[in-house]
């Protein structure tokens, strides 16, 4: 049997009560608490016995401090006499033991801990869980794609799976939010009437359940990027993703190491701020790089996915005939082996970094995305969507621009027409392009 | 921390300010105020440090002395005012709860 156990950090940080108890039963079951790290609490095989624990904050503390700070030191000197020994620490919470089971509580009134509590969260929790939201709506701006625009996200397999993980993992940062505040709300009249807290418990109940769930169905998540052979791009996505949590718990674990050999805060923080600054740059510009040089070159790309997605490229300036009548049409034609593949195509230039929708075939050509084209109706063509480009000349109010992107079910179309042509027209060149 | 906080003193605030008529550390406060009540107040050593921390940022205490780890603090003007406005208080409910009992108006 090993001589140590692990336990996952998840729990809601104000709700120290589940803490308290959980420390406990543990110790109740022959596990001590000896430390904490990064993802888990460390827990050591021993005699079983009837522990206190006590959870104290200190809004002053930074997750930054060296373990033997003045703060620390300062405080275990307050409860030398009582019998409390600190046994660990994250941030602005520490926790401390006490094997005495009549000694005084470290807090004796509830509203000064209260105070300490609110102090603290308000550095430890909102502001980071806000950071955090904010960066999730700025790096990953699917979700309001799929407000803006839904059916390019559910065209995607791999790109509903990623807007199911941000907006879950969205929805988990309100609701802990929400939590915190409904806790708050609720506590303040019970401190202002009774003198004591309302119990976080429920609220820590239901953020631990919502964050089990979620953490078993965002790998699953995944798999449809791995799986789906269209989006090379979100294989690299998700390396990056993995990539980065790895190299994240590594740095977490470089500043915890560095505050047990007593690294002041400002050169903990500092040496961590530039090593995840450097982290991020290199997890977020390597799968760009990785992206952007696989699409750089339009005919190497093609011959690159000519086996998984392009049947075939072709070029024609031959007018097409309908009913004796002749229409100059010029086409580059893409036709793909696979229904439906042209989503996955319109996807791969979409993570180039190209987010109009009317740019995104533009840049396959080499055409600059700002001019962009204008979403055709798809009622007025039988295809399933069409765009012309968005081309005016100021000195002449009749110049009819005549450059279209056709997209059909398995194929994309890129048509010039010689002249302008009337809805009857566009409409017997969709249908041909649609039979080549 | 604003004055108005400390108006009316809780009975451990109530406690730790008269140990301080004289010079003590947190662990000398904790055994006194123990030792002033028979056990019956007790203050942990959390709150104590965050009392202290709030009554020095008032200026109700000052502190006198640092050795190693321990710090030492006496009251000061501030916080005597503080904790006679408290024992008048005190008092006053107490001379009320008398008259009132006295009177025989139950």
């Amino acid at each position: 049997m090993s001589e140590y156990k692990r336990k996952p950090l998840i729990f809601l940080p104000f709700d120290y009560e589940y803490l308290e108890e959980m420390f406990r039963d543990m110790a109740k079951d022959g596990w001590i608490l000896e430390d904490v790290g990064t993802a888990f609490w460390k827990f050591r095989k021993g005699n079983p016995c009837d522990m206190k624990y006590s959870v104290v904050y200190f809004p002053n503390a930074s997750a930054y401090d060296p373990d033997e700070s003045d703060l620390k030191n300062e405080f275990a000197q307050f409860c030398e006499g009582t019998g409390w020994k600190r046994v660990c620490g994250k941030g602005k919470m520490q926790v401390y033991a006490n094997d005495d089971p009549g000694a005084v509580p470290i807090d004796t009134d509830e509203e000064i801990k209260y105070s300490s509590i609110k102090r603290s969260m308000a550095g430890a929790f909102i502001a980071p869980n806000i950071v955090l939201l904010l960066m999730i709506l700025f790096i990953n701006d699917n979700v309001f794609t799929l407000i803006k625009n839904p059916a390019l996200i559910l065209s995607d397999y791999a790109l509903i799976f990623a807007v199911l993980m941000t907006t879950t993992a969205i929805c988990l940062i309100l609701m802990d939010l929400a939590c915190y505040g409904l806790w708050v709300l609720r506590s303040n009249k019970s401190v202002r009437d009774e003198g004591c807290m309302k119990s976080a418990k429920p609220y820590g109940k239901v953020s631990r359940t919502v964050t089990i769930f979620l953490l078993v169905v965002w790998p699953l998540c995944f798999m449809p990027a791995i799986l789906n052979p269209l989006s090379e791009e979100s294989l690299i996505m998700v390396s990056a993703v993995i990539v980065a949590i790895l190299t994240i718990l590594a740095v977490n674990g470089l500043s915890r190491k560095m505050q047990k050999m007593g690294v002041s805060r400002g050169k903990n923080l500092g040496i961590t701020v530039v090593a995840t600054f450097l982290i991020v740059i290199a997890i977020t510009s390597v799968p760009v790089i990785l992206i952007f040089n696989a699409s750089e070159d339009e005919e190497e790309y093609i011959n690159e996915h000519k086996e998984t997605i392009f049947l075939s490229h072709d070029h024609s300036d031959k007018p097409i005939k309908e009913n004796g009548k002749e229409i100059d049409v010029d086409y580059d034609l893409y036709k793909f082996n696979t229904a439906d593949a042209y989503k996955g195509f319109f996807y791969k230039w979409c993570l180039k970094g190209i987010i109009d929708e009317g740019g995104i075939l533009g840049s396959i050509y080499g055409d600059t995305p700002d001019e962009g084209f204008e979403k055709v109706k798809e009622s007025k063509l039988p295809v399933v969507k069409a765009y012309k480009y968005k081309l005016e000349d100021p000195g002449d109010e009749d110049f009819e621009n005549s450059e279209w992107i056709l997209c059909f079910k398995d194929r994309i179309a890129r048509v010039y027409l010689d002249d302008g042509c009337t809805d009857d027209e566009m409409r017997i060149v969709c249908e041909s392009i649609s039979m080549i | 921390m604003s004055r108005d906080k400390f108006k009316t003193l809780t009975e451990q605030m109530y406690y730790i300010l008269i140990c301080m008529k004289r010079e003590c550390c947190g662990t000398d406060i904790m055994e006194l105020v123990a030792e002033m009540t028979d056990g019956r107040v007790r203050i942990g050593p959390g709150t104590l440090y965050n009392l202290l921390e709030q009554f020095s940022e008032a200026g109700m205490i000052e502190e006198t002395k640092v050795e190693g780890r321990k710090r030492s603090y006496m009251i000061t003007d501030i916080g005597e005012k503080v904790l006679a406005e408290e024992y008048e208080r005190l008092k006053a409910q107490i001379k009320d709860y008398d008259r009132y009992f006295e009177r025989g108006q139950i």
